[in-house]
């Protein structure tokens, strides 16, 4: 029980070809199911490109 | 069943699971693509594992635990829950910035600051904001003054908030100066190109005049 579950990291990302094999026999969230979701390097790249994005000066 | 720390604990938890959920709803409506952090539910379920191994302590006492360990644990579960919060303010962060670029990018300066005055204050904050999102979550651990960050951090972002709302309301009048600009700039140029020709041919004519005989 103490146990703690795994990190989820770029080590230990989500595999998202894995995750949709099993949407169809996913009862869960709809998002996840569908693929509406960052993976951690989706997230991080994110972050870089709208870090880069430039307002008007 | 619960001791009276557990108690002050689960209250602590559930303040902030109320400020966290409407952030979390918040943060996926805001994304471009509608689209779920990862990270924020992974926080959720470790949040949860902690409080569930409180719940499995009281139902089965028989197995020897520390007398803090309850404590300990609402502890690391409202860790987990800050952690999803300041995700989900990271996230709001971003989706914001990249609607202000979006809504903003196409006009110039002079104009966002002749409809919208406070653009250079509530840029600035974007910037600053922008450049601390994961750094506060990098701070793993659970630090005395985390609800005041939190706190501080909220605000921020609800004025970007009310600086994008303001901003997308202010379009039709951005609009409206961009075009009173270029207006402006035409007859500028028409004016100053008109004088230039008047004043080139009076020129001659003066020049042409003095020189005939």
């Amino acid at each position: 029980m103490d146990l703690d579950f795994q990190d989820i990291d770029e080590e230990h990302d989500v595999d998202r070809e894995k995750a949709s094999l099993y949407a169809s026999r996913n009862r869960g969230s709809v998002r996840i199911n569908t693929g509406r979701y960052y993976t951690a390097k989706e997230y991080r790249d994110r972050v870089r490109h709208v870090k880069n994005l430039r307002l008007p000066k | 069943m619960f001791s009276d720390k557990e108690c002050e604990r689960l209250k602590e938890l559930a303040n902030l699971y109320v400020q966290a959920k409407m952030l979390i709803i918040y943060v996926e409506e805001a994304d471009p693509d509608a689209r779920s952090n990862i990270q924020i539910i992974k926080e959720l379920r470790d949040a949860f594992d902690h409080v569930m191994r409180v719940i499995v302590a009281h139902t089965e006492p028989s197995k020897a635990r520390d007398s803090d360990y309850g404590e300990k644990n609402l502890h690391k579960a409202i860790g987990h829950l800050y952690r999803a919060t300041f995700d989900a303010l990271d996230g709001t962060t971003l989706s914001l910035r990249e609607k202000i670029v979006d809504l903003l990018s196409p006009y110039s300066t002079s104009v966002i600051l002749e409809v919208i005055p406070e653009y250079w204050d509530s840029r600035v904050k974007l910037e600053e904001l922008t450049s601390k999102v994961a750094e506060n979550r990098a701070k793993k651990d659970v630090g005395d003054n985390v609800g005041e960050v939190l706190d501080t951090y909220m605000e921020d972002v609800e004025n970007l908030k009310a600086f994008y709302n303001r901003a997308l309301n202010s379009m039709s009048a951005i609009e409206e100066c961009t075009a009173n600009q270029k207006r402006d700039k035409f007859w500028h140029w028409t004016t100053t190109f008109l004088i230039s020709v008047l004043s080139a041919a009076i020129s001659a004519g003066i020049a042409w005049f003095l020189s005939s005989p």
